[in-house]
């Protein structure tokens, strides 16, 4: 894994204070300041932690503490370009959410909890996220697809590899 | 009982109108003027009293009554105090805040900013769940927009009341719902549930006197307040008063957000005619009618009235008011291992029976899916549970003890058919 470059660990870092001023009591500004370095690599790097840390004052250690707690913060290369979230939960595996999974993963190679070679596409199982109105719904990164067939996840991802969805 | 048809809706009358959410629409639709009335015509305590009128209870899936709830905030403490919304709408299947969220923010931030004022309230945080990244995005503009025209910051409506108002992003993490483990997590740690006693009414954020309502509860308060808890209580039975929303899904034909008074229609028909009932060709077997953490119903008992008590009279509950209905595209077994597998990812790791037990009960019923448990499995699978039910530090590990046991009791064929 090569190592972020220095300018986007700049804008971190002023990201990072601008969230700080926002949430100045306590620690509060630490789950906001991870959104930040997820928004920017996908993943948390080392890197990144280091710059949390240091703006915030508290511990690396700290930062990785809390933030490995949560689904969305992950402190591995797992998360490609494009990270797939299938929800599986009860109302979207009784329309068919199984199957959406089990087609991403032979159309993408990989199984969950794995990036393609390329560093576009990873893919997560996970719980409701809150589109029972029109399952099976998945997000790829912060946006929601819902009503998803095996067509259409084709289509996302034939627009994914020629850089034009908007996720 | 049958479907109130004519019951025009308060908490999703601008379902689906992409406009209404801005500021501009709310004010001109007489919006705030519940705010404007607690502010120049009533005092703190004149609000409280007036909720607790309307026994409006929090709609978030405990049903504790909100007024009471307020009561409890110390009046004199030199702390400062803060109110907490809780928009980490988890609970499987629900996805009503959603809606009020999309469709009618500032419904939601009036019901904060009267809740503020009657529990004297200078900050309020709305902590929403990272997968509503898009309603995040909504509340944050609203928020900017209340500030331009003096909704919020100092004064507010040109009252001697100042408020400031934040948005929280969540981080995936089904707990969070729980209020202390939302508070934890608001302070930067992990999202795990404190003890309780004390509550967060005396020790809540930061330590200081804190209210923690549900979006849904909120969007009640400024009916209550601009039409009197007398006005308010004529929707609903007598103990569970007001309207509620009800997200139904899984396996209906028209899945969605329905809002009726509470106790006004059956689960059945809910299922079969708001919702028009399963797809053809499949055949319903049960339904959660309260989100994951309810035990299940058969449809043999699907004539119960959709309130807090009639559901808690047949050994569930209403919780959050999520309807998931399971049709015969899968077996019994395998929606009790999803149900368990859910409640097993979403374990924050802090008490055994939970952390241990849950993941447990996983296995077994893994293990019965897959055509390999015994008798001996069965009785397993009700002793894990017994061993965790009541045990838990939370009600997360309680939950998927006692579903499991619905499921147990109401489809005890399907899991004999499975072992043999």
């Amino acid at each position: 894994m090569k190592p972020p470059n220095p300018q986007a660990l700049d804008t971190l870092r002023q990201r990072v204070r601008a969230v700080k001023e926002r949430f100045p009591k306590g620690r509060t500004a630490l789950i906001q300041a991870l959104h930040e370095a997820r928004w920017l690599f996908h993943w948390i790097p080392p890197e990144a932690v280091a710059v949390i840390a240091e703006e915030l004052g508290v511990h690396e250690a700290e930062v990785r503490e809390v933030g490995s707690f949560y689904q969305y913060f992950k402190f591995e290369p797992v998360v490609g370009r494009y990270h797939f979230r299938i929800c599986t939960n009860i109302t979207c595996m009784v329309n068919g959410a199984y199957n959406l999974l089990e087609h991403l993963k032979g159309r993408l190679g990989i199984g969950p909890g794995e990036v393609t070679g390329d560093g576009r596409f990873s893919i997560e199982e996970v719980e409701c996220i809150g589109c029972g109105d029109r399952s099976p719904a998945i997000l790829i990164n912060d946006t929601r697809f819902e009503g998803v067939t095996p067509e259409v996840l084709d289509d996302l991802i034939d627009r994914a590899l020629k850089d034009e969805l908007d996720a | 009982m049958s479907v109130p048809r004519d019951y025009r809706p308060l908490l999703l009358r601008n379902q689906g109108n992409e406009k209404a959410r801005h500021l501009d629409y709310y004010l001109a639709h007489g919006g705030y003027t519940a705010l404007k009335k607690a502010l120049f015509e009533m005092t703190p305590k004149d609000v409280i009293q007036e909720v607790m009128a309307s026994n409006l209870r929090g709609r978030g899936g405990a049903g504790f009554p909100t007024g009471l709830k307020w009561s409890f905030v110390p009046k004199d403490t030199d702390k400062p105090k803060y109110v907490v919304v809780n928009a980490d709408e988890g609970e499987p299947g629900t996805f009503k805040d959603r809606d009020i969220l999309r469709f009618d923010p500032h419904l939601m931030m009036e019901g904060a900013l009267i809740a503020a004022y009657a529990i004297g309230a200078r900050e309020t945080y709305i902590y929403i769940r990272a997968e509503y990244y898009a309603e995040y995005r909504i509340l944050l503009e609203e928020i900017e927009a209340a500030y331009k025209k003096r909704i919020l910051g100092q004064s507010v409506l040109g009252s001697n009341f100042d408020h400031d108002m934040y948005v929280f992003l969540g981080a995936g993490a089904y707990i969070c719902g729980e209020e202390t483990a939302l508070l934890e997590s608001l302070e930067g740690k992990q999202g795990q549930p404190r003890l309780r006693p004390p509550y967060p009414a005396t020790h809540g954020l930061y330590g200081c006197p804190t209210v923690v309502n549900n979006v849904e509860t909120l969007a009640n308060v400024p009916f209550i307040i601009e039409k009197g808890a007398q006005w308010y209580t004529q929707f609903g039975t007598e103990k569970s008063t007001g309207p509620k929303i009800f997200s139904i899904s899984g396996a209906v034909q028209k899945p969605g957000n329905y809002e009726f008074p509470l106790g006004s229609l059956t689960l059945g028909e809910l299922i079969y005619e708001v919702a028009q009932g399963g797809p053809p060709g499949r055949k319903i077997i049960g339904a959660f009618p309260g989100g994951i953490s309810a035990p299940v119903l058969t449809p043999e008992e699907f004539d119960t009235p959709l309130d807090y008590e009639s559901l808690a009279a047949k050994k569930t509950m209403l919780g959050s008011g999520a309807v998931m209905v399971m049709d015969d595209t899968f077996s019994p077994v395998t929606y009790a291992r999803r149900m368990v597998q859910f409640f097993s990812h979403e374990s924050c790791g802090k008490c055994t029976p939970c952390r241990e037990g849950v993941p447990w009960l996983l296995k077994i019923l893994r293990k019965i899916e897959a055509g390999k448990g015994t008798q001996h499995d069965l009785q397993l699978l009700r002793n894990v549970a017994d061993g965790i039910e009541g045990t838990t530090f939370c009600p997360l590990g309680h939950s998927a003890a006692v579903v499991l046991k619905s499921f147990l009791d109401k489809f005890p064929e399907a899991f004999e058919a499975a072992v043999k």
